[in-house]
């Protein structure tokens, strides 16, 4: 039971992480680590 | 007390549909603000860090196609679940693939929507190919972000989560023809 509280908490973390470090991409924070200069 | 246990239900059923169309309101605003950030958002033109590919849009292309092989198996998984192909019930351990299979599939597609959005904007005069992609990488992300609410709401009505999914892998579905595919196919394969 503990065992798999513990993976949706995992699951739920690592959705809620992406969606903030889509935010914060799109809103330019942080960008340059992902990106270069020109296409 | 037949009376009481309806009364229950029936308001059980009402707070359940409330809720429903709350979630999809949620699910559209995403949907639009992306759309309305595309829009307006001034292009950067700027590409993706390679990483072992040559160039951005290989990279895009294939991580696209890693996530579309994983919307596959949570399209075959799904079906298991609900009993709809195979015997019996269904293994134990597939609802926590199906899970894990999801999130990485989001996983890999943040970095693809990030620079389509970020670097190349909603472009809705490039032909329907382009739109068509635009529009579909719009509602997908509403349709996602629907689903993860309804999967961790309790009282939904039993065709939602289907319904919303079928959705998701549906608009993935648009996603991956009018982009990796249409690259492998015009432009090159595999095109690492």
């Amino acid at each position: 039971m503990a065992r798999r509280d513990s993976f949706r908490t995992l699951i739920l973390v690592l959705l809620i992480a992406g969606a903030v470090i889509f935010v914060l991409l799109l809103a330019g924070v942080g960008s340059g680590l992902l990106t270069h200069p020109k296409i | 007390m037949e009376a009481t246990v309806g009364r229950a239900r029936e308001s059980s059923r009402r707070s359940g549909n409330g809720r429903l169309i709350g979630i999809l309101l949620i699910g559209a605003a995403v949907a639009v603000s992306l759309g309305v950030y595309g829009r307006v958002h001034d292009p950067t033109g700027r590409s993706l860090v390679t990483l072992v590919f040559t160039r951005s849009i290989n990279l895009k292309v294939w991580f696209a196609t890693i996530a579309f092989a994983l919307a596959l198996f949570q399209l075959g998984s799904s079906l298991r679940i609900y009993g709809k192909i195979g015997h019996g019930r269904a293994p134990r351990w597939l609802r926590p693939a199906h899970r894990l299979s999801g999130t990485l599939a989001f996983l890999f597609v943040i970095p693809v929507a990030y620079h389509c959005l970020w670097a190349l904007g909603f472009q809705p005069h490039q032909g329907v190919r382009v739109l068509a992609h635009g529009v579909a990488g719009c509602f997908f992300f509403g349709a996602l972000t629907s689903k993860v609410l309804i999967v961790r709401s309790r009282r939904m009505p039993s065709w939602t989560l289907p319904v919303v999914g079928g959705a998701l892998f549906a608009a993935f579905t648009v996603i991956w023809l009018s982009s990796a595919l249409w690259f492998f196919t015009t432009v090159e394969f595999p095109g690492l």
